[in-house]
């Protein structure tokens, strides 16, 4: 029995889980989640791990992790008017803030209106330079007194967009950027036949990913010691002012990350795999750094073999951050072909 | 702790050359302790055992200074920065050796203050050659600008480098309630901090703890010119949320302010926009823990007059004690 | 059986081994074959470096100086850069890794592939009658250069490389000035380091009696990319001593002020006591000048802080390491033309034989 994969994409993007706050959402996951898993394990550093076993003592484990966390913001003070003003938790494009709308998770959760100066109040020359986050305002309708009495300075603030349905297979929202890939992993977990499988695996969604240190999942990775891992997460994908080799298509399948820092045997075995089984695949060049968790999970310990397979997306870190479940859903038929290939690391 | 925090300024500890300070610091600790150990890198880690989970607070005891590099021809000694430097509040300050001895760091003739980095600079300590200079001073010493303490109007106290004997002074005078002390508690006295957060690395790897706690100092936001900062120069202990480094743990922001608010401690909480501090290498490494900050509010950070007020020490120092007393 | 190499004969194989950073395996398998039978056991690397174990006997009597575990270690990788897509001309367009200098890439030979196969190609350039004036003293960008393999066609080009490949310098290794003093080759930074630790794995292993402590040699991948090969290794050895070997950028050269020279060829090993991402043990490091001074073995302080070396990682790993980095001074690195002084190789492999001697109990 698989979960619908829209549906499965929409529920996890409905936890709200900007960097820091992953736990606040745990009971929600679990109960997504727990009919695909034999096992959860919280972490300390907000990761949560999900196992699914082959059934055979000391197998060996293969890690497949993907960042449940998503950008947003977090609140810096709060005006005698009411207003809120907040620092950026993750890379956001401050060019799509004004007039945005969010929710503030403080003792109640609040709706609230990203300010923007009207035209007419602007200096001329203004329009042409988005406002650094530390000058917007956010809007909530309540006075300073009460709203003192709801929010407190760290507050997290997200966005509101919830997930849409696009033509054919496409689906945007805010959070696709990593709920897509963690919705790829839990799916190809799901498919993955315990009887056949070479591997115990887990499933690491995995916290603080877009706060830059990568320090859920390397957490996560320390206590687990796998013996290989496979990180996806969302790439670039071809559109309007993005290269074709910087890029990967929308519809083309799974993403493997060709790099100097991720191991190629793996990559290549995967790449395999694909052909094998005649899932759609791409692969695009990331040099000397992966952008993902990859780069420090692979120097957990003595080491981890580790690949990456992304999702492509577009609009990446905006609110509506879009992505084709056709890419969701060959990411998790790979995952499934790798939790039956034993010696994959080798 | 004021006696304590005069004697701790008055022992020099350059970045990597912490050694000395370290010594007087395991030496005092020794009584209130288990085990007082040094590691590799120079931590000073003193554990008491007990019950239930680990905690780990850590203060760091390297300062930022400067590192001769070269000996010039004339005397003059080339130098680099260690740790953020600012040399604009450095340029024609008196500077003191490992030794004792002084010099003046001075930019070059011309130099314009918008060019001022380390090569625009040298050390004259008044040699008149080489030869004289190598007998006092070799490559690889370490110096910094003069340490020094005064009061100012009401409970404000000023000089440097308050950044971060304050938290050692605080630990320090935190550990003579030890025998209060629930959970297992680790002190550590963290090495090169200002380099990068080093030691606290290396000391957590060694500790395992469940909680890890950084004593530093933060900015305020009420200076003039200031950016809008939610935290203010005698309000109380800071219970750090964010900074560059690190997104602190929710969960034990929250177990903080809550001990703060028991026990009738003043606390703030900090959102720092720039500089980073041990609480990310405390999150980060080995499997990680749960990792905070109790925070300083400091003003003028990295100057000649950094300035803090004795009230939020206070304050900072009965967080402390009282996080510690409270059984995790 | 005894092999018939001196070290500035397997610098020269080395130095003309293909293993930009990501892609090690040729020089792995090199080093592997010389050094297989010069030590009790080869250890597994996951990122694919050769660490390689002596068994010390377990008891040193006491020197300021007692390690249980010494790592060595050097680096295996070179600059390089990657593939990033071909062009319908059969053109290579390439992604930089290490922030490679442009202005020493332009014009260059270069080796594009893998470990096991490599092509020849040209990076190729605008002909400057075409570029604007304004443009002629400009650096070009990582984006208008390309590699000619020879390929007319994207087709031609797909048959022996892809995106994803590697590439790096092709650059012959040359004796050169008084005496033939000098050398002058590729990824001599630190491929000259790793031809000094395998002369060391050979003579210590040929002195017949063991070290106290147990010695380590770990040669590392992917050190140029700042995501390092040694922190893993470091890990898994978990030494308490560690010796960096690497090379160093020496500014001896005329216009250079003397402060800012670094270090200078010929004038032995340079020891660092800072640089941009550590602080080196000074204890340790004073005993190796130490050991220097009484043996007269030539060698120098660092006199800059600058630049960074596999430490960064070392000495941060699990509960810390005392580090120590010797450092051949080099010229013009990270380009096809590296310089490094023959007599230096020399110096520095004397001082870590006399170190590694310090390291016996009377019995050597």
């Amino acid at each position: 029995m698989y979960p619908d994969t829209k549906e499965l994409v929409a529920s996890l993007a409905s936890i709200m889980s900007v960097s820091g706050q992953e736990e606040r959402g745990r009971e929600a996951l679990c109960n997504i989640l727990q009919p695909y898993f034999d096992e959860y394990i919280p972490d300390p550093s907000g990761t949560h791990v999900f196992v699914r076993r082959c059934g055979r003592q000391g197998a060996p484990k293969l890690l497949l992790d993907a960042h449940f966390d998503e950008i947003g913001m977090m609140v810096r003070d709060i005006t005698e008017e009411g207003f809120l003003r907040v620092v950026s938790i993750g890379g956001l494009d401050r060019r799509i803030l004004p007039a945005a709308e969010v929710l503030i998770y403080g003792k109640e959760t609040l709706y609230g209106v990203i300010g923007a100066v009207p035209p007419h109040l602007q200096k001329a020359g203004d329009h042409k330079t988005a406002p650094a986050i530390e000058d917007l305002l956010i809007d909530t309708g309540y006075d300073g007194e009460t709203l003192r009495a709801l929010v407190d300075v760290g507050t997290p603030v997200g966005f509101y967009e919830k997930t849409a349905s696009l033509l054919g297979s496409r689906i945007c929202g805010r959070s696709m950027d990593n709920k897509a890939c963690c919705a790829a992993a839990v799916l190809g977990a799901a498919m993955a036949d315990r009887e056949n499988m070479a591997w115990d695996l887990y499933v690491t969604l995995s916290a603080r990913e877009e706060a830059g240190m990568a320090s859920g999942c390397s957490a996560a990775a320390y206590r687990i010691r796998p013996d290989a891992a496979i990180v996806t997460d969302v790439t670039f994908a071809a559109a309007p002012g993005v290269g074709e080799d910087e890029s990967g298509k929308m519809g083309g399948g799974p993403v493997l990350s060709l790099s100097a820092v991720t191991d190629r045997k793996l990559t290549e075995r995967l790449l395999q795999l694909c052909q094998q089984r005649e899932i759609p695949c791409q692969t695009c060049v990331d040099a000397c750094d992966t952008g993902t968790n990859a780069t420090m999970l692979s120097l957990v310990g003595a080491g981890i073999p580790t690949a990456v397979v992304s999702v492509p997306i577009t609009s990446m870190h905006t609110y509506n951050e879009t992505v084709d479940t056709v890419d969701i859903e060959a990411a998790a038929a790979l995952f499934a072909a790798a939790a039956k290939e034993g010696g994959l690391q080798s | 702790m004021r006696t304590i925090l005069k004697k701790l300024l008055q022992i020099p500890s350059v970045s990597g050359r912490e050694a000395c300070l370290g010594k007087y610091i395991a030496q005092e600790m020794r009584s209130y302790f288990d085990t007082v150990e040094t590691d590799a890198l120079g931590n000073i880690i003193c554990r008491k055992r007990g019950e239930g989970k680990k905690l780990l607070f850590c203060a760091h005891m390297d300062e930022i200074g400067f590192i001769v590099t070269f000996i010039e021809e004339d005397g003059f000694l080339r130098c680099a920065p260690v740790g953020g430097i600012d040399f604009h509040a450095a340029a024609y300050s008196k500077v003191v050796f490992e030794d004792g001895r002084f010099g003046v760091l001075i930019p070059e003739e011309g130099v314009k203050p918008e060019d001022y980095k380390g090569d625009a600079f040298v050390v004259d300590i008044g040699a008149k050659s080489r030869d004289a200079a190598a007998r006092l001073v070799s490559v690889g010493d370490c110096f910094a600008l003069e340490s020094r303490l005064f009061s100012l109007a009401g409970s404000r106290i000023c000089g440097r480098p308050l950044d971060d004997k304050l938290g050692c002074a605080i630990l320090m005078s935190a550990a003579r309630e030890a025998a209060s002390f629930q959970n297992d508690i680790t002190f550590v006295f963290s090495v090169q901090e200002e380099v990068g957060l080093r030691g606290a690395r290396t000391a957590a790897s060694y500790v395992e703890p469940d909680f890890g706690i950084a004593v530093d100092v933060t900015m305020t936001g009420d200076t003039k010119g200031a950016k809008p900062m939610a935290v203010s120069l005698g309000k109380g202990a800071a219970i750090k949320l964010k900074d560059k480094s690190v997104i602190c743990d929710g969960f034990l922001a929250e177990k903080m302010a809550s001990i703060a608010f028991a026990h009738a401690i003043p606390v703030q909480k900090e959102i720092l926009t720039v500089g980073g501090s041990d609480t990310a290498a405390l999150q980060l490494a080995g499997a990680g823990c749960r990792a905070g900050c109790v925070s300083i509010p400091l003003r003028y950070c990295h100057s000649g007059v950094e300035m803090a007020d004795y009230k939020d020490v206070q304050a900072c120092r009965e967080l402390v004690c009282a996080i510690a007393q409270t059984k995790f | 059986m005894k092999q018939d190499w001196t070290t500035l004969s397997l610098l020269e194989e080395l130095s003309c081994a293909f293993g930009p950073s990501g892609c090690e395996d040729a020089v792995a398998d090199i080093i592997r074959s010389r050094i297989a039978m010069y030590c009790d056991e080869l250890l597994p690397d996951p990122m694919g470096g050769v660490l390689a174990r002596i068994r010390g006997t377990g008891v040193l009597e006491a020197d300021t100086v007692s390690p249980r575990r010494l790592m060595l270690s050097c680096h295996m990788d070179e600059v390089g850069f990657m593939i990033r897509s071909i062009t319908e001309e059969g053109l290579l367009k390439i992604a930089s890794m290490c922030g490679n200098d442009t202005r020493v890439l332009a014009g260059r030979r270069v080796l594009v592939g893998n470990a096991a196969f490599q092509v020849r190609g040209v990076f190729g350039v605008k002909p400057l009658h075409l570029v604007k004036s304004a443009d002629r003293g400009n650096a070009l960008d990582i984006d208008e250069l390309y590699v000619d393999i020879g390929a007319g066609s994207r087709e031609a080009a797909e048959e022996v490389v892809h995106a994803g490949d590697f590439g790096t310098f092709e650059s012959d290794f040359v004796f050169f000035g008084r005496d033939g003093g000098y050398i002058k080759g590729k990824a001599l930074d630190d491929r000259l380091g790793c031809a000094i630790l395998c002369s060391i794995m050979r003579r210590v292993y040929e002195m017949g009696s063991r070290p106290a402590c147990d010695l380590y040699f770990a040669f590392t991948c992917r050190e140029e990319l700042g995501i390092s090969g040694a922190r893993t290794a470091a890990y898994r050895i978990d030494p308490d001593y560690a010796i960096i070997l690497e090379a160093t950028a020496a500014g001896d050269i005329s216009g250079t002020p003397e402060y800012r020279q670094v270090a200078r060829l010929g004038m032995g090993g340079a020891l660092s006591l800072m640089d941009r991402s550590t602080i080196y043990d000074r204890p340790f490091t004073d005993w190796i000048l130490e050991t220097a001074r009484a043996e007269s073995i030539p060698c120098q302080i660092k006199q800059y802080v600058s630049g960074g070396n596999d430490a960064a990682h070392i000495h941060k790993s699990r509960t810390g390491v005392r580090c120590a980095a010797i450092s051949a001074p080099a010229r013009y690195i990270h380009t096809a033309s590296n310089v490094v002084a023959k007599k230096d190789i020399a110096s520095i492999e004397q001082l870590l034989m006399a170190v590694i001697s310090r390291l016996y109990n009377g019995d050597k």
